[in-house]
């Protein structure tokens, strides 16, 4: 059975930003703390592994500003999947209204940049669990 | 026709023009570019300050880390600027707006009096302009402060519209008349470009009028005057 709770064996968070020094320092953040990351440039290519991953990722981490298929667009493929839609989902910007955004785009919570290790912990393992 | 008298003046709120969108347009992609490169640097740092470090290597990364919270102030202009805050023009709450600027400077509640008086409680003009042309005048005002100085900031309504005081002065047992400061090299100085960007807001976007004086005795301080329906440009 699939699961995208807290579980020690799901504590994996997909990264989807073009940015890429934003995308490995995010990705060696939490790597630090002991979770697995799965970071992707774009969007096309993070829901075709999503779509294949035979377990699914406890958390994305989506940057709302990306060319090739920006944020908006990818939680709207994201939700017309009945499996992709219950991975919880945090949008990243630098946008000062991200907040009011968050009901439209359905995501679970926002992390506006500049972004800080400890900001950026406490929301994950809020989805993740502590890291071990 | 009969002597009917003319229709009261309305504030004219035109839609920006092009090179005004432009501009815009630039601050929202500068604000998204150093959104991104902040956040690199900021966790870099952050991760490089759980390491060990020799004493004199930990001074230069705090100061690394202090000048990161420096760019990101300015970074939140430009999102504000670019219309990701309060770009638009419109009433204006005038103590939420002195809050805000005067959080920037992260002092604590008792460091800072606010009052503003009745019939000041709102003004015109564009929150975000006015909160960056604030922040600018608060910034040498809050680091004159020192250790026990208080922030003064007030509103009261006048003639024209609305005038703001900011000025700095002692507070280690409530606020005292005259200046936190001794003499006149110690009084909280403001660079050039910060009291140009200030007075061009104030004075070219508002049309309202901005002094900013420095004395011996009382100190430095900024009054602003802004009109009650100005024309924002």
């Amino acid at each position: 059975m699939e699961t995208t709770g807290a579980d020690a064996r799901t504590r994996t968070v997909v990264i989807v930003e073009d940015d890429v020094d934003v995308r490995e320092t995010l990705a060696e953040v939490l790597e630090e703390e002991g979770f697995a990351t799965l970071p992707f440039a774009d969007g096309p290519r993070a829901l075709a592994h999503l779509e294949a991953m035979p377990q699914l990722p406890a958390l994305i981490l989506l940057d709302l500003m990306m060319p090739k298929m920006d944020g908006w667009a990818f939680r709207a493929a994201q939700r017309r999947s009945a499996r992709l839609m219950r991975v919880p989902t945090v949008i990243l910007s630098a946008d000062g209204n991200v907040h009011e955004n968050l009901e439209a785009l359905g995501a679970h919570g926002y992390l506006r940049k500049p972004i800080h290790i400890k900001t950026l912990l406490t929301l994950v393992e809020r989805f993740c669990g502590a890291a071990s | 026709m009969g002597g009917r008298a003319p229709p009261a003046p309305r504030a004219r709120v035109t839609a920006p023009r092009a090179p005004q969108r432009a501009v815009v347009a630039t601050c929202r992609h500068v604000a998204h570019a150093l959104g991104n490169l902040l956040t690199g640097l900021s966790l870099s740092l952050e991760l490089l300050e759980g390491t060990a470090l020799a004493p004199e290597q930990r001074r230069y990364l705090e100061r690394a880390l202090h000048m990161g919270v420096r760019l990101g102030a300015y970074q939140e202009t430009l999102v504000n600027l670019g219309g990701g805050g309060r770009a638009a023009a419109g009433e204006v709450d005038t103590a939420a707006l002195l809050r805000s600027a005067c959080a920037l400077y992260s002092l604590p509640p008792q460091r800072i009096a606010l009052r503003v008086a009745p019939g000041a409680e709102r003004t015109f003009g564009h929150a975000a302009l006015l909160h960056e042309a604030l922040a600018a005048l608060l910034r040498p005002l809050a680091e004159a402060c020192g250790e026990a100085g208080v922030l003064q900031v007030s509103a009261r309504a006048v003639a024209r519209g609305v005038q703001l005081r900011l000025a700095a002065s002692h507070g280690a047992e409530g606020p005292q008349r005259g200046s936190c400061v001794d003499t006149d090299d110690d009084a909280a100085s403001i660079d050039a470009t910060a009291l140009l960007w200030a007075a061009t807001i104030v004075e070219e976007v508002h049309g309202g009028t901005l002094a900013w004086t420095v004395s011996a005795r009382r100190g430095a301080a900024a009054q602003l005057t802004l009109p009650s329906r100005g024309v924002p440009a």
